[in-house]
């Protein structure tokens, strides 16, 4: 589905993103993990839009998007959540899934200003996606809460509300498990497998190694900008240097 | 909408209609118009401040703008005041989006001073430019406002009463609008823009053109106010560009409610009247309107249409029409 | 012996510098009011504008010399800036930056009508002992009273740039910049920096207006312009950057003189906004600055 190759971005001197080559197939949860700096989210930047690569391609569906604008990268289906917890906080959780379902409504201008029954018929699907993902994430008696007042967890699940509510087809998850307590990450971990059993794929960022251990299918090790290693997590638990990269980091292993 | 929605505008709509009736003397009467005619630029700053989040400090040089273009397409090219009105639409679009473009590359406080920096730069163009402007003699002799077919029919809107009605119509329709413009998908893009513009981004809205098109529908609203204020007071001059009109309008659409569609009627009809009422004591006017507006500021947080919200409880509303509490 | 555009254009260069010298004095308190307490002073031009005229009570009524005026103006408008504090700025912590926006452009105008109600409408005349007094260098005139305003600007900013970065006080201002409720938790008395750092705002502004006062007369509207150009000039020089701003105003003030005079007196004033457009644009940060 997606395909990176030989991506590499540099700022000045320093490359952040060196050669990569990878491929997420469709229907998978690919995980990435690698120390600090690694250039995991610089890595996420470039497949988003919200930075260009120096060289290289990315393709998505067969199709090259690097370079494109964020918003031209969402409309062809990609989504992203964000290391820092992004949502619309002056909104409310209702409000905020609906926001999400901005990408596929297609109501006409028009239809809206007269409130015509195009108009009824749209607002009818974008309250029922919102509703099934109200349920889902099992938030429903905070549908009418400020997303800024929700506590922390609720805001990450939130944010990958809106994310779902896009419907696209792959979804990027910049450390959702961030912060989170061991119950949080359990809810978490179910959530994203449910995501994909829905036929979602999924790549994500993670520190929280039994989080990546436990739900991905295929893990890829970045370090220093550069790809170390790919398989599936045993393999990675056993690569001499994944360990070496990460000794002295405080991250345990399955 | 309910039952009761619907009676409470009637009744609202009912109250302004019949407001100049309770008030007949002209001087009250054509403080009624200007008030109406202040809500423009107050609605026009809430489409890009309030819905979109924008600070865009110099917005309101647009009704001055809106106003010289009006009079200047009535005086040099002998315009009729609806092909004006048009005129002015248009080309504060226009404007809106040459100025628009550059600013909107940048973002924040930094995206503000450089709109607060046209509007200076407009000011000083518009005063010095005398053989079009008249400088800061301004223009004067505007015709009056008038809808006509050829010469047979002619309906001038002399006097304050039929003003009255024209820019109470204008204002109200803007108004409704504007609250069917917040439920289509370009108005939720306004106040996802708001609330988190990457993310907006990451879902498709594409930031950079759905804040032009909200600058330009601010700086159209904000135009039509000035081509009817222009058309009104048939005087304009290079003192509607000043610093003062900016922060007033800031302070009709803030303490009316940002991002409400009552609010920006309210604050502005509100802080048009105020000074007036003020008046009997004049030398202490400015202190008693500045008291007045410190003191709504501090009790009335999301502005008057906010506690009007909280008043009617947690009471369902469209969406769009909150503001950022 | 000198081409006389040349002349005028240095002649005009070092007024430039003057008035730049003040821009960059009202700035540097804008920009810490911004940035301390995020709070966009609106009624900045007033304490600029109270600052002349209370030199000229001073003066006239209480006979004070001119000299003296000066810090006793500072000290009473810094005092009216902490007053102005408590109830405009305090009651609204917590609340969106438009707030206190709003409620110190509602201060301003207050300031502004008490400023007509006591002193009325006409301008009034500040002398200085050096007012009158010319001084030639090279080939430009300029009054003893041009080159003291110059100087006191530089020696304020300097004494308030070494301020911030050595006294306890200053380096307490700027760890509240760089994490307030760190700095809270560390000791440091947020409301007690506020009202300082407002006031500290306020003195100078009162300053740049008395010594400005005694060149151009002292009006109860004189503190408009100032106010925007400030702003601009905190925007050029880019937040937390004392050098930033002080070169920012000086080159503002410049342009502003070279343009009036080789342009055209009306232009002169959009100039310094065409400057900061085509800064921004290229410098979105400001010509010093790190984004806020």
């Amino acid at each position: 589905m997606l395909e990176t190759k030989g991506l590499t971005v540099a700022f000045g001197g320093l490359v952040a993103v060196n050669q990569v080559d990878l491929s997420v197939s469709p229907g998978e949860i690919l995980g990435m993990i690698g120390p600090n700096g690694a250039g995991k989210t610089t890595f996420f930047n470039l497949l988003t839009g919200f930075l260009t690569p120096t060289s290289g391609q990315i393709l998505f569906k067969g199709k090259n998007i690097a370079g494109l604008p964020p918003s031209r990268i969402a409309s062809l289906g990609i989504c992203r959540t964000f290391q820092i917890t992004s949502i619309f906080p002056g909104l409310t959780v209702w409000e905020n899934l609906l926001t999400g379902t901005h990408c596929w409504t297609q109501t006409r201008f028009v239809d809206t200003l007269l409130r015509s029954r195009g108009y009824a018929e749209q607002r009818r699907e974008m309250e029922k996606q919102a509703g099934e993902i109200l349920e889902f994430l099992r938030m429903e008696g905070q549908k009418d809460t400020r997303a800024r007042n929700l506590s922390y967890g609720d805001q990450r699940r939130l944010e990958i509300g809106i994310a779902l509510a896009s419907r696209r087809e792959f979804l990027l998850l910049d450390e959702p498990a961030a912060g989170m307590n061991p119950e949080e990450t359990q809810t978490l971990s179910q959530v994203i497998r449910q995501i994909r059993d829905k036929g979602i794929t999924i790549f994500l960022i993670e520190h929280h190694m039994q989080l990546v251990m436990g739900i991905c299918d295929r893990i890829v090790v970045l370090n220093y900008g550069r790809k170390i290693a790919e398989g599936t997590p045993l393999e990675i638990s056993r690569n001499p240097q994944v360990i070496e990269a990460y000794l002295g980091k405080e991250e345990e292993f399955a | 909408m309910n039952r009761r929605k619907l009676l409470f505008f009637s009744g609202l709509i009912l109250l302004l209609i019949l407001l100049p009736w309770v008030f007949q003397a002209a001087y009250t009467r054509h403080i009624l118009v200007m008030a109406v005619i202040y809500t423009f630029s107050a609605m026009g700053l809430n489409v890009i401040f309030g819905f979109a989040g924008q600070t865009a400090f110099g917005l309101p040089a647009f009704f001055a703008l809106g106003a010289y273009i009006s009079s200047l397409l009535a005086l040099k090219l002998g315009f009729p005041f609806g092909l004006c009105l048009l005129g002015t639409m248009v080309l504060s679009a226009g404007f809106g989006f040459i100025i628009g473009y550059p600013c909107l590359q940048l973002r924040g406080i930094y995206f503000g001073i450089t709109t607060m920096a046209f509007a200076q730069i407009l000011y000083y163009i518009v005063s010095n430019w005398v053989e079009l402007t008249r400088g800061p003699m301004g223009l004067v002799g505007i015709p009056p406002a008038s809808f006509g077919l050829g010469d047979h029919f002619q309906f001038v809107f002399k006097g304050e009463l039929r003003y009255y009605f024209l820019v109470l119509v204008a204002s109200l329709l803007t108004l409704f609008f504007l609250s069917r413009l917040m439920e289509t998908r370009l108005g939720r893009g306004f106040v996802a823009i708001r609330e988190n513009q990457d993310l907006s981004a990451s879902i498709g809205i594409h930031p950079f053109w759905v804040k032009m098109i909200a600058f330009m529908l601010a700086c159209v609203i904000t135009g039509m106010g000035g081509s009817f204020y222009a058309h009104f007071v048939k005087f304009v001059s290079p003192i509607e560009f000043q610093w003062y009109f900016i922060g007033l309008t800031f302070i009709m659409v803030i303490t009316g409610g940002i991002g409400t569609i009552w609010g920006p009627f309210i604050g502005g009809a509100i802080f048009t009247v105020l000074p007036e009422v003020f008046r009997a004591v004049e030398t202490y006017r400015n202190i008693l309107v500045g008291v007045v507006l410190i003191v709504i500021v501090i009790f009335f947080p999301e502005g008057i249409m906010g506690k009007v919200a909280q008043w009617r409880g947690k009471r369902k509303q469209p969406a769009w029409e909150r503001k950022n509490a | 012996m000198w081409d006389t555009t040349v002349i005028l254009a240095i002649q005009q260069i070092a007024s430039g510098l003057v008035m730049g010298s003040m821009y960059a004095l009202m700035s540097i308190g804008m920009m810490l009011i911004l940035g301390i307490m995020t709070v966009i002073n609106m009624a900045h031009g007033e304490f600029y504008m109270l600052g002349g005229y209370v030199s000229f009570f001073l003066m006239t009524q209480m006979g004070l010399p001119y000299l003296v005026s000066l810090p006793v103006s500072m000290v009473v408008v810094g005092g009216v800036g902490i007053l102005s504090e408590k109830m405009t700025i305090r009651p609204l912590v917590g609340r969106p930056w438009f707030s206190t926006f709003l409620t110190t452009f509602g201060l301003s105008m207050i300031l502004r009508d008490a400023a007509q109600i006591i002193w009325g409408v006409d301008p009034r005349e500040l002398v200085s002992p050096f007012s009158h007094k010319r001084v030639v260098l090279g080939p430009v005139f300029l009054t003893q009273h041009r080159i003291f305003v110059f100087v006191a600007g530089v020696v304020v900013i300097g004494l308030l740039y070494l301020f911030i970065k050595k006294h306890k006080v200053g380096m307490a201002m700027r760890a509240i910049v760089r994490d307030r409720e760190a700095s809270a938790l560390m000791g440091i008395n947020l409301n007690a920096m506020n009202s300082f750092t407002f006031a500290l705002g306020a003195g100078t502004a009162a300053l740049a207006g008395a010594l400005l006062g005694a060149i151009f007369n002292v009006l109860p509207s004189m503190g408009e312009l100032p106010l925007v150009k400030g702003f601009a000039v905190v925007v050029m020089g880019g937040m937390g950057n004392v050098q930033g701003i002080l070169f920012s105003g000086l080159i503002l003030g410049v342009a502003e003189s070279l343009s009036a005079s080789f342009i055209s007196l009306g232009l002169s004033d959009a100039i310094a906004f065409a400057i900061l457009i085509v800064i921004l644009l290229f410098k979105p940060a400001g010509l010093f600055g790190k984004r806020i």
